[in-house]
This record gives C-alpha cells, sequence and structure tokens, in this order.
C-alpha cells in the first residue's frame, strides 16, 4: 500500500475537483441512492423505511466498531467484529432469555459490556502482550465463531421484547426505532472524540513512536481502542437481533470482510492514523445501496455476486483514483 | 545456518520480544508434534505424518502466494475463489479429456491473469488490496459459479490422486509428490528472495513504499506481479485439491480464506511487510496443520475444535511473535 500523503492544508485544488476523498463518497454515494429510488421509488416510502433501516443498521455499527482498531494503527485491524456480533445475538437469546432478564434496561447494556469486554481482551493481547493484532483477532475470530456453534447449533426463532419493540418505528414509519442504535453508537464515538480520545487513537495510529516520546501512553490508549470498538460492535450485535429477530449463529461472521471493506471505501486508511466514522458510514451506506439495488432488479442469484463485486471494484477505484489526485495536486502544492 | 553459540541470547531475545524469533518458531513445531505424539494414539505414526504433511503442502502452496502478498505489505482475499477456480476448471478440462501439460498451463495462466488484474489495479490507482481482492473474489467466485451451476462437475485429472495421495511416494523418496513439490517450491522461492534483486526489491517496496519509489525501484511491477503469483499459487492449489474433491468443487477454497493468513502469520510473518519469508510462512503451515490434527484426534465436534484452534493459535504465537516495546524501539 503506498503511503498517502498527507493532506494538512486543501487550497485552491481546482473548481472542479471534489476537495476532498469524503466529497467522491458521498457523489457516489448520492448516485447509488438515485439509481436505487428510479428502480424503486418507494425505495424511501414510510412502510419500507423501517425494514430498510432494519438492514442498514448492524452493517454501519460494525464499520463503526472496525474504525477505532484500524486507526490505532500499527497493522490494527478487527477481524472478530462479525463474530462478536454474532456472540452477542446468541447471548441476548439463549443465554439472557432464559434467566429471565428480558427487560431492555437490563439486558442492552450487558449486551453493550460483553462487547467491550471482548474487545477488551483482544485490545490486552494487542497492547500488553504485543501480539500482531491480525493474530490476536483471528484468534477471537475463531473462538467466537466456533462457541457460538456450540451455544446455538440450531437457530432459535424467539427474541426478546425489545428488539420487536425497536423494529417498530414513530411518526407513522418516517423515524424507524432500529436508527436509535446507531444514534447510541454515534453518542459513543462523540464522547470519546469530546474526551480527547480519539485524536490520542489517531496520533498513536499515524506515528505509535512520536505518540510514545510525547509521554502519550500508547499501551493504554490501544487498549482502549479495541475496548470501544468491541461496545461498537455490542451495539452491532443488538442491531442484528432486532434484524433478525431470532438467534441464529451463521449470520454474524458474515459482517466481519464487509465492515473492513466499508472503512476502505469510506477513504480510511487502513494503515492507522487518518479518518472518522462519517466515511465508513457512508461506506456501509454504499455497499448497502450496493445490494438493495441489486435485490431490486432482481438479479438472478447466480449472477448477483459477479455484480457486487464489480460495482464495489468501481466504486473503490472511483474513490481512491479521485481521491489521490487531489492528494498529490496537494502535495505538488505544498511541494511534496 | 544457527550459529549454535547465540542460541540462547536469541531465545533470550525472543521471550523480551525482540520481533520474532526463527529459532522459537522451530522449537514450536518441534514441540507441538510431541505434545500430539504423547496426547493422540496414532499421532506419530507414517501414515498420519504422511497425511499431515499432504494438508500442509496444500495449505504451504497456498501461503506461498500470500506470504509473498504480504511482505510486499498487501494481502490477498482471493485467494479461497481463486482456489475455487483453479479447481473447478482443472476438473471440467480434465472431464473434456485434454492433455495433461495444457491443463496445469491454462489453470496457472488463468491465475496468474485474475492476480495480475487485482495487483495492476492496487498498484495503477493505489486502492487497499483488501477491498479490492474481496471484489476480485466476487467476482471470481460468481463466475464460477454460474459456469457450473453451483454443480460438481467434470473429474480429476487421472494423473493427480497419485501425485497428491498421502501413500503415494516419489520415486525412490517415501514422500508424496506434492510435498516434494511444495519444499522444491519454498527453497527455490527463498533463494530467489534472498539472493537476487527482484527478491530484495519485494522487501524494499514493503518496507517503505515511498523509499522504494525514490530510489527508482518500481513498486508498482512489484505489486503487480507478487499479487499474479499468488494468484498462480491458489490456482495451482485448487487444480492439486481435485484429487480430493473429486471433481470440480468451486466450494473447496472457502477453508483456506483465513487459513492462508493464519499460515503466513503464525509464522511470525509480519503484515505490515517487509519482515519474514517464504521459510516462515511454510514453518506456519507445519504448525497450523499439527495443531488442526491434534484437535481432530481429541473428537471435538468442529466448531468446539475451531474455538480451541483459535485459542492456541494466540497462546502459539505468544511464545516467538511478540512484538518489541516501543520504548526498546527508540
Amino acid at each position: 500500500m503506498t503511503a498517502a500523503v498527507a493532506v494538512p492544508r486543501r487550497r485552491a485544488v481546482g473548481l472542479r475537483m471534489p476537495r476532498s476523498p469524503l466529497a467522491v463518497v458521498v457523489v457516489v454515494t448520492a448516485c447509488l441512492l438515485v439509481a436505487n429510488l428510479v428502480v424503486t421509488p418507494g425505495f424511501l416510502a414510510p412502510d419500507r423505511l423501517p425494514g430498510t433501516a432494519e438492514l442498514f443498521v448492524p452493517l454501519a455499527l460494525a464499520a463503526m466498531a472496525s474504525v477505532p482498531s484500524i486507526l490505532s494503527g500499527g497493522g490494527g485491524l478487527d477481524l472478530s467484529v462479525g463474530p462478536l456480533l454474532g456472540i452477542v445475538n446468541i447471548v441476548a437469546v439463549a443465554i439472557l432469555m432464559p434467566a429471565g432478564l428480558v427487560a431492555a434496561e437490563v439486558s442492552i447494556p450487558l449486551c453493550v459490556l460483553l462487547g467491550a469486554a471482548v474487545g477488551a481482551i483482544n485490545g490486552a493481547v494487542v497492547a500488553f502482550v504485543r501480539l500482531q493484532p491480525i493474530v490476536v483477532t483471528l484468534g477471537t475470530y475463531l473462538v467466537l465463531d466456533g462457541l457460538a456453534l456450540v451455544l446455538m447449533p440450531q437457530p432459535v426463532g424467539t427474541a426478546p421484547p425489545w428488539a420487536a419493540w425497536l423494529s417498530g418505528s414513530w411518526l407513522g414509519g418516517f423515524a424507524p426505532r432500529s436508527l436509535l442504535l446507531l444514534v447510541a453508537g454515534c453518542l459513543l464515538w462523540v464522547l470519546a472524540r469530546r474526551l480527547g480520545f480519539v485524536t490520542l487513537v489517531r496520533a498513536v495510529g499515524s506515528d505509535a513512536r512520536a505518540a510514545f516520546t510525547s509521554g502519550v501512553r500508547v499501551g493504554l490508549v490501544r487498549f482502549g481502542a479495541y475496548a470501544l470498538g468491541g461496545a461498537l460492535a455490542g451495539l452491532a450485535g443488538l442491531a442484528l437481533t432486532v434484524l433478525i429477530n431470532s438467534g441464529d449463529a451463521t449470520v454474524g461472521p458474515q459482517y466481519t470482510l464487509a465492515a473492513v471493506a466499508a472503512v476502505a471505501l469510506g477513504g480510511n486508511a487502513l494503515s492507522g492514523g487518518r479518518g472518522g466514522i462519517a466515511g465508513p458510514l457512508l461506506g456501509a451506506l454504499t455497499l448497502f445501496l450496493i445490494q438493495s439495488l441489486l435485490s431490486a432488479l432482481a438479479v438472478s442469484s447466480l449472477w448477483i455476486q459477479v455484480v457486487h463485486g464489480s460495482v464495489l471494484l468501481a466504486a473503490v477505484c472511483i474513490n481512491s483514483s479521485i481521491g489521490a489526485r487531489v492528494g498529490r495536486r496537494a502535495a505538488a502544492i505544498q511541494g511534496g | 545456518m544457527v550459529d549454535v553459540s547465540a542460541l540462547p541470547t536469541r531465545l533470550r531475545a525472543a521471550s523480551r520480544g525482540v520481533g520474532a524469533s526463527g529459532a522459537g518458531l522451530v522449537l514450536v513445531v518441534v514441540l507441538v508434534f510431541l505434545a500430539g505424539r504423547s496426547l493422540v494414539p496414532g499421532y506419530s505414526q507414517p501414515s498420519s505424518i504422511r497425511a499431515m504433511a499432504v494438508l500442509a503442502a496444500f495449505l504451504g502452496i497456498a501461503a506461498i502466494g500470500q506470504v509473498l502478498v504480504v511482505l510486499n505489505g498487501h494481502i490477498d482475499l482471493s485467494v479461497p475463489a481463486l482456489i475455487g477456480a483453479g479447481n473447478v476448471i482443472a476438473a471440467r478440462l480434465a472431464g473434456d479429456g485434454v492433455n495433461p501439460v495444457v491443463i496445469v498451463l491454462v489453470v496457472l495462466a488463468t491465475g496468474f491473469a485474475i492476480g495480475l488484474v487485482s495487483g495492476v489495479v492496487i498498484a495503477r490507482w493505489n486502492v487497499p488490496s483488501l477491498v479490492v481482492t474481496l471484489a476480485v473474489a466476487s467476482v471470481v467466485g460468481g463466475g464460477v459459479l454460474v459456469w457450473t451451476k453451483a454443480q460438481l462437475l467434470g473429474e480429476a485429472p487421472s494423473w493427480l490422486p497419485g501425485f497428491t495421495s498421502s501413500a503415494a511416494s516419489t520415486g525412490p523418496l517415501p514422500v508424496p509428490p506434492v510435498v516434494v513439490l511444495w519444499i522444491g517450491l519454498v527453497l527455490v522461492g527463498a533463494y530467489l528472495l534472498r539472493a537476487t534483486p527482484a527478491g530484495r526489491k519485494l522487501y524494499l517496496a514493503g518496507v517503505n513504499p515511498r523509499a522504494a519509489r525514490l530510489m527508482l525501484v518500481g513498486d508498482r511491477t512489484v505489486t503487480a506481479v507478487v499479487f499474479a503469483l499468488s494468484g498462480m499459487f491458489a490456482a495451482l492449489t485448487g487444480m492439486l485439491l481435485t484429487g480430493f474433491t473429486g471433481g470440480g468443487l468451486y466450494t473447496v477454497g472457502e477453508a483456506y480464506l483465513f487459513s492462508s493468513i493464519a499460515a503466513v502469520v503464525v509464522g511470525g510473518n509480519s503484515l505490515l511487510g517487509g519482515r519474514g519469508g517464504i521459510v516462515r510462512a511454510a514453518l506456519g503451515a507445519i504448525a497450523l496443520t499439527e495443531l488442526t490434527t491434534l484437535l481432530v484426534g481429541f473428537s471435538l465436534d468442529s466448531s468446539a475444535q475451531q474455538a480451541v484452534l483459535g485459542a492456541l493459535i494466540v497462546v502459539v504465537v505468544v511464545t516467538y511473535g511478540r512484538e518489541q516495546a516501543l520504548r526498546d524501539q527508540i
């Protein structure tokens, strides 16, 4: 991966050229949204909106959950996000429900805490045992995925009452309640930013040694980044429970690669140090819109993978070729 | 050659976490084998060792391509799709009675060409390899699905089962030919990486792509070629696997998505690029195969097996693969 040139000042990049990579993602997403509206005129109609939101929220939260670990650099990558979604879903259905913990105010915080705890374990091994993040989270991936199938070999068709409530909506369909989970995730991120934690993670991610010599406790920051990612994955697991309204061990793991792809599509550097959550959220939206477009066009199930791959390839090339041109021009202006 | 007098220092260095220790890795491969021998009856019988060697060879050949990509600072998620493609193409052509030499050439060329496409896109547009290879995997996997209509078709080339069977031997050597092929590829690859300018360029571009470009080392060409090679090795693995599947099975590669990466990282190669080598990936493939076989011996069900394997990978890598502490890097 060629190190992208940092763009501290963006001035006079050209009139017709988008000013930041994020602008390109916005344009690509907007085009896809229009395409969806053309194919399905009722795409954003109130009767379909809750279902659409339900499908989108787990992917969006999973993408957000992948952000802090990638941002913290050092090869940071959390492969365990997908299975963590799955295990939260299964714990909510197969452990908390039989134990009588069905009240939203008890089981929702417990699920988020479970996510944070798994994230914290990843973070502790990455930060203090100093193993490569991909080894650690691959290990967690296998453990969680295996554990999920042990706890629930067959899908179970019941879900806690809060899942049914969250799949409803207010204002006659215009305000799906599943978006509450996404809002909660964003609030968590805003809180982390307000506390200065995100800045520390970026500092560690862009140059761990420089951060260390400036007195940043690099290990602790990385640990926190994985724990934060875990908490967001916990929320994503709740959203998954709302979506499938049951317990299923096989759904969660599929989110891992989609989440990382969303982060990359959103223009965050996979080498760490650059980016926030706006890009990944748009990236998740792009992936989601591609999928809904393909299913609306009734593409044959055999062809859907081919088309999905091609569109993803085109989207990522458009995003980064224009983004790179912006970067190069800015670098040229600075004389770099 | 390992300098024996330096060994204690190296082991101490490894326990302090100064990079990944090669001696520690070899030690782990031996220790896991000894553990399997004492815990699982029949683990060290010649037939079981041969079976493990064949499995390690399949994983190891796919991991050669993956490690080249990783040394260059990228990752290849299209390995499983290309294994599936190689498998289906070989079976299809063999079913049509095509000449074996042609089959091998077509499979290798297809893998090389598809990998080259990923590599060129990644290098030319500076796109994250993870997304590009994921997308290419989706296109190739879907293409194979469309082509085969999701059915098992064709047959294994007649010479292949003998080539990959664990009971086969290579001339006077009591080792299946596929294992000999793997060892040969690893040795040749390791020599090329160490001793040729092309190999050094690969490391250089992995350590610091910007510096490599400023030194006029064409990192774009290097990247395109390593992805092409990765595609070629994946397709080769797929073809060899027809001996096991008995026909073209497009899902045969699925297990190799994470295991090819696991072999590379368990071998102590850094995913940040520029650190490690082909021999390490081979040792990683051996360690991983030993662990999996060990767990199969405990007759756990497959999901419990997977959970234990995940924990074991982390525990094993702790013994030799710790990174240096930041305070020691300054």
